[in-house]
């Protein structure tokens, strides 16, 4: 009798992770989840499995689900121009390839941020954590990006292939002590 | 988790010897009471990953944890290779005992490195901020 | 609404499938091995545990390639990640 009540107590707390919006909470549902189900275990006399189950279900996949939730794809570009104007319309007007951009890396399954800095290319490069670097002068664009990530080499195609009359210049850098994502 | 939090960090810090206390008791006891090698070592790497709790900025030597799991991994294969295929004669009962002791052992620092790598692996060598 | 009508219907068949082959089935799958290890763990291993017994002793390949799949699960995190160094 006492299985059944959290078998069905299983059920409901599946269907409410499923069911709500915020993914924070589902990763709370199912942290309760796993200590509902090894308390199932423990009820059919498995008590070797029961800690297995909470151990792993609801400390070490409850906090690995809310780091990954933390860093969920998010991508940081910084751009800066050589000008002193900080319009960011005229900015996005006069740079299509930055939304292209966008769009390729949200096709990727990633979530660009874009920061329009007005700082000088060289203090982004030193202090900021960025994953790519945009430094748009007259004629050329300088794109700066670790030479360790992955994706650069995707980022460096695309470019090639659509945006081959601009341009671009992309450098690899090395992993420096504050830059890296 | 860049704004932390006093009271867990000091709940933590404290609670770390008891954590690890109960973590070596189910390895040690797994041969007499429910446990194990994989539960125990699970328990070991929790550890680990409530102190990324507690300090977010700092890794730990991933190198030698990657020398240690490899080398556990063969003592692993090793160890009943040598005892329980080799000969086949009936063990004592003290040899047994060692045999599953040591066994239990060797799988708890193996899970537990193991899960202890996969974590720091995704928490710090991933992408975001 | 149609296709969740569907789902909902192809849903309560596979419950009512999964219902019907768990009350069908045999809780224990081969009654005489299970009757042998629980008689003879004691006098072959000098344990408390039959579940310990039977994962390093009876069943020890079971433990082994549990920790080699752990390895390799390791590799490939490291291997896969988005950063490429190696420490």
């Amino acid at each position: 009798m006492t299985e059944n009540i959290f078998l069905i107590t299983l059920v409901v707390l599946a269907l409410i992770a499923l069911n709500t919006k915020k993914l924070r909470r589902a990763v709370v549902y199912l942290g309760i989840f796993s200590l509902v189900s090894s308390f199932v275990y423990l009820l059919y006399g498995a008590p070797d499995v029961a800690i297995a189950e909470a151990i792993i279900g609801s400390t070490i996949t409850t906090v690995l689900y809310l780091v990954a939730l933390r860093k969920y794809q998010v991508f940081s570009i910084f751009y800066s121009k050589s000008e002193n104007d900080h319009n960011i319309s005229y900015i996005k007007n006069n740079a299509p390839f930055l939304n292209n951009l966008e769009a390729f890396l949200i096709k990727c399954e990633m979530e660009p941020q874009i920061i329009y800095s007005g700082e000088s290319i060289e203090t982004i490069l030193d202090q900021k954590k960025f994953d790519l670097a945009i430094h748009h002068t007259d004629q050329d664009i300088w794109i700066y990006g670790c030479a360790e990530d992955y994706q650069i080499d995707a980022v460096e195609n695309y470019l090639h292939d659509n945006h081959g009359d601009l341009n671009i210049h992309l450098i690899r850098c090395e992993e420096g002590d504050d830059n890296e994502a | 988790m860049t704004d932390r939090s006093e009271i867990i960090s000091q709940m933590t810090g404290l609670l770390y010897p008891f954590i690890l206390l109960f973590g070596f008791y189910i390895i040690l006891n797994g041969h007499a009471s429910p446990g194990g090698g994989f539960q125990g070592g699970a328990v070991l790497a929790s550890v680990f990953i409530t102190r990324y709790l507690v300090e977010p900025d700092r890794c730990i030597q991933l190198k030698t944890l990657k020398t240690a799991e490899k080398i556990l991994f063969v003592c692993i294969i090793l160890y009943p290779a040598f005892f329980l295929f080799a000969t086949t004669a009936n063990h004592s009962e003290l040899m047994n005992l060692t045999y599953l002791i040591v066994m239990n052992f060797l799988i708890g620092l193996k899970v537990c490195s193991g899960f202890t790598i996969i974590f720091f692996r995704f928490a710090f060598y991933e992408g975001g901020i | 609404m149609k296709r969740r009508v569907i789902i909902m219907i192809f849903a309560m068949a596979l419950a009512s499938l999964v219902l019907f082959i768990n009350f069908d089935a045999n809780l224990v799958a081969n009654p005489q091995i299970a009757d042998f290890y629980l008689e003879n763990f004691h006098a072959d291993t000098h344990t408390q545990n039959a579940v310990a017994a039977i994962y390093l002793n009876y069943r020890v390949f079971d433990s082994i390639f549990e920790t080699l799949i752990l390895l390799v699960s390791v590799s490939a995190v490291i291997i896969f990640s988005w950063r490429r160094t190696d420490d």
